[in-house]
């Protein structure tokens, strides 16, 4: 719990520790398509959404890789609306038939909206196929591809909701006008006798895929040409882990950034240049995003983005430009402070990854970093055989 | 915050709710600078933060050829007379903070934001990006090429150009908020035409200032130490046109894109503006018809029939204008199901009388939403800079508060009669349609 009292708001977070990764290769999608579910309601509460809003509040849900998470936001004085509506669907969903058939079809128009009609929609699911090969992060959480979610029946939903919702896999996170003692009572009161069940034990194997340089070429109707690259990074808890996030944030964070000032505004390759980690718990990704300038070849764009990992990795880190850096993670870290939903949501994230008290440690993991540790790991991060590449030519 | 006591569990009941209370705006604080420049103070927060923003009239309304506007905006960033722009991203960088300009139809702007210890150290770069832009020409070509490339990116995406015609349609192409740029317009923009513009348009004088956050007395005192004695040398020369609104005969318009497996839909009409009576009701309809995930759309198009991710209608208001419109993507093989469906829950709000406990749902949602708009001193500048660029005081708030709370159903239909009769609607359409004779 989060205690704040300036607001007369407050954030309920439900985490489950089930994502896309516990899904078998052959039937994906289900999680997320059980996550629309968690809304049609419960064995005692036919609307899920309709007391909420009655009480002033809304909700939402998302789905990655890692896990399910749930909130909702309402006025403090009727956060026990809230409690007793999560606590309803952990203790009995009320599934049927004719609601996962709505909500399959609402998940496919989701999946043509995001992956089919948008001009590099594809992206994600190209790059999990070269950079996981077996590994279950090979697809997004919205499915590898539609037919499974055409093809998922009730039974399957079900086995998602039997082995996974319970409060031994969940984590209840609260920030906002309340009182902690008050907030217990209540959590007790609606949870408290809700079997506990078991803990999710499923372990994801490591990335065993073969390291090798692979190269994929795609055409989109996108108006522009754009590179995707992508190399393999440590988990969540690697001594790396930040340290990679932070060679991200000398090539991307800012308008100062490396790669938006060399390429993107001194040499003019690119009309769009990011680079960023997509942050799963097991070996994620960090990804160079970019759409290059008409003229420009992929080749002269691979090279020049090259140039600027290979910077990293030989050339030691300039105090100034360290200092700024953290000057930059700092104030990011004071200003996710501002919304109770992202206290919440982060409280819940670092239990999951171990200890909610965590939270207050990470700036410590940032300033820990020296200019020697930045260049070793971008020496292992940016190798030719670590290197997933997207190549797209517009029609 | 004290809970209401909590009575015994039932879980088919569950606990009883409240009314979200009525809020009142806060007393903003409201000064001027030495050169007449206008400052909101908005206190509050946990942290220490500043958020400051420099509103202009320097929009699109007032530029004099397409893309000036825009490209004065993005300039204002790209060097001084003595820093150029690599040392400007630095030196915020530097400090943890984040320094951009906006301009959209009405307004340019320079937002500020980050720790308030910095706040002094910004106020000097602002200064001297408000008073010595350099405008340098090499920068003013690259931003004119990547704008050409990002259009014709645009240009690929059915959604966008769906929402381009449908401007177009309300307001006529001669009117800025209709007009939409092209590649050869882009490309005429000269680097006169900028300085042009900075100079009628980005007098101090007329600024409009937000401050929230981790703001005092003595915050005042900073910022008119740095901005309060810039004076503009053209005084007088304001740009601020009139323009008539010629909304375009033709109703409906089909944009064909091949091989789309969904279709965007978009229709709408001009509504009343905040200044106008209605506005806070229309409020209301819009929220019922399709403003949250309860409303009449969502449930019908998404939760009842499955032809859509998502489906919202909403009611932009424009300095000087108003409009509500509904956008969703559909499946192309529900198009013209959809289409139906959408007019079917129009003329449901015409023709039947919500019921006593939808009303309520919907009221207490919307005050719910209220407290949300009013969480805080960075939603509440959101809040006060919407009311104040539309020409009403903060004082409308409380009004507008009270007018949600009193809502009646009658009153909700003949709101829907007055100002949503379906052959008053615009619709685009694009996609690949099946089943429709465009």
């Amino acid at each position: 719990m989060h205690e704040d009292s300036t607001t007369n708001l407050a954030a309920v977070n439900v985490l489950y520790n089930v994502g896309s990764k516990h899904e078998r290769h052959d039937k994906t999608g289900m999680v997320h398509l059980f996550e629309h579910l968690m809304f049609e309601g419960s064995q005692n509460i036919p609307n899920f959404d309709q007391p909420l809003q009655v009480a002033g509040g809304e909700s939402n849900a998302f789905t990655n890789k890692d896990l399910t998470n749930y909130y909702e936001k309402l006025p403090a004085v009727n956060i026990e609306t809230a409690l007793w509506l999560e606590s309803d669907r952990m203790l009995q969903l009320d599934l049927a038939q004719g609601k996962v058939d709505i909500q399959k079809k609402v998940v496919i128009e989701e999946f043509r909206e995001t992956c089919i009609e948008k001009p590099f929609g594809k992206a994600w699911h190209e790059l999990g196929r070269m950079v996981y090969g077996d590994h279950p992060y090979r697809w997004p959480s919205i499915g590898d591809k539609i037919e499974h979610i055409e093809q998922a029946e009730l039974i399957d939903l079900q086995f998602f909701y039997d082995q996974f919702y319970h409060p031994a896999n969940s984590i209840l996170t609260i920030a906002g006008g309340v009182q902690s003692e008050q907030v217990f009572d209540l959590v007790e009161k609606w949870f408290g006798d809700i079997p506990a069940g078991n803990a999710n034990q499923q372990k994801t194997p490591s990335v065993t895929s073969k390291r090798e340089f692979q190269k994929k070429d795609l055409s989109a109707k996108s108006g522009t040409d754009a590179i995707y690259m992508s190399f393999l990074m440590p988990e969540r808890g690697h001594p790396d882990f930040y340290t990679v996030d932070f060679i991200t944030d000398i090539l991307a964070t800012g308008s100062s950034a490396r790669l938006e000032h060399h390429l993107k505004i001194e040499r003019e390759l690119f009309t769009y240049i990011d680079a960023y980690i997509t942050g799963e718990m097991d070996e994620g990704m960090v990804v160079v995003e970019a759409k290059l300038r008409e003229g420009v070849s992929h080749e002269l764009a691979e090279e020049a983005i090259w140039s600027e990992l290979n910077k990293v990795a030989q050339e030691p880190l300039k105090k100034e430009e360290h200092i700024k850096l953290l000057n930059k993670v700092e104030s990011s870290v004071v200003f996710g402070r501002t919304s109770q939903h992202n206290i919440s949501y982060n409280l819940a994230f670092y239990e999951l990854l171990g200890n909610a008290a965590e939270i207050n440690e990470e700036m410590m993991h940032y300033r820990a970093i020296s200019k020697e540790k930045i260049m070793q790991v971008a020496r292992e991060l940016f190798s030719r055989e670590n290197c997933s590449q997207l190549n797209y030519f517009q029609k | 915050m004290s809970i209401p006591l909590s009575n015994p569990i039932n879980r088919k009941m569950g606990p009883a709710s409240r009314r979200p209370e009525v809020l009142h705006f806060p007393n903003v604080e409201k000064t001027q600078l030495n050169n007449g420049a206008q400052l909101y103070l908005i206190p509050g927060g946990t942290q220490e933060i500043v958020h400051l923003e420099i509103v202009f009239p320097a929009g699109k309304w007032h530029q004099a050829k397409p893309e000036v506007a825009s490209a004065t905006a993005h300039l204002l960033m790209d060097g001084t007379a003595t820093q150029s722009r690599r040392k400007i991203a630095e030196f915020i960088d530097g400090i943890g903070g984040h320094l951009k300009t906006r301009s959209g139809t009405d307004q340019g702007k320079l937002l500020f934001s980050g720790l308030k210890k910095e706040l002094e150290a910004a106020l000097q770069l602002m200064r001297e990006i408000l008073t010595a832009p350099s405008f340098p020409e090499a920068e003013l070509q690259k931003y004119l090429r990547r704008s050409v490339q990002e259009l014709k990116m645009l240009e690929t995406q059915r959604e966008w150009l769906a929402s381009r015609k449908f401007s177009e349609m309300l307001y006529g192409l001669e009117h800025p908020y209709g007009l939409s740029e092209d590649a050869e317009q882009i490309k005429m923009v000269t680097r006169n035409q900028v300085v042009d513009f900075y100079q009628s348009q980005y007098q101090m004088s007329q600024a409009i200032m937000y401050a929230a956050g981790r703001v005092d007395q003595k915050t005042v005192e900073l910022i008119n130490k740095y901005l309060g004695d810039i004076l503009s040398e053209s005084v007088g020369a304001l740009n601020n046109p009139s323009f008539l609104i010629l909304p375009q005969a033709e109703k409906k318009a089909f944009i064909e894109v091949e091989g789309a497996s969904q279709c965007s839909i978009i229709l709408g009409k001009r509504v009343p503006t905040l200044q106008q009576e209605d506005s806070a009701g229309l409020f209301v309809l819009n929220a019922l018809l399709g403003g949250f995930f309860g409303s009449r759309l969502m449930q019908r198009l998404r939760e009842e029939q499955g032809y859509t991710y998502n489906i919202y209608s909403m009611i932009t208001d424009l300095e000087k204008d108003s409009y509500l419109y509904i956008s969703t993507e559909v499946g192309a093989e529900v198009a013209e199901d959809s289409l139906k469906e959408i007019y079917k829950a129009i003329e449901r709000l015409q023709e039947e009388l919500m019921a006593p406990a939808e009303l309520n749902l919907l009221i207490n949602y919307l005050l719910g939403d209220l407290m949300v708009s009013m969480d805080g001193p960075f939603n509440q500048l959101r809040q006060l800079e919407d009311f104040i660029s539309c020409g009403v005081k903060a004082d409308y708030f409380d009004n507008f508060a009270a007018t949600i709370r009193d809502m009646n159903a009658q009153q909700l239909q003949d709101l829907a009669r007055k100002y949503l009769q379906p052959d008053s609607m615009y619709e685009v359409l694009a996609g690949k349609l099946p089943n429709i004779n465009p």
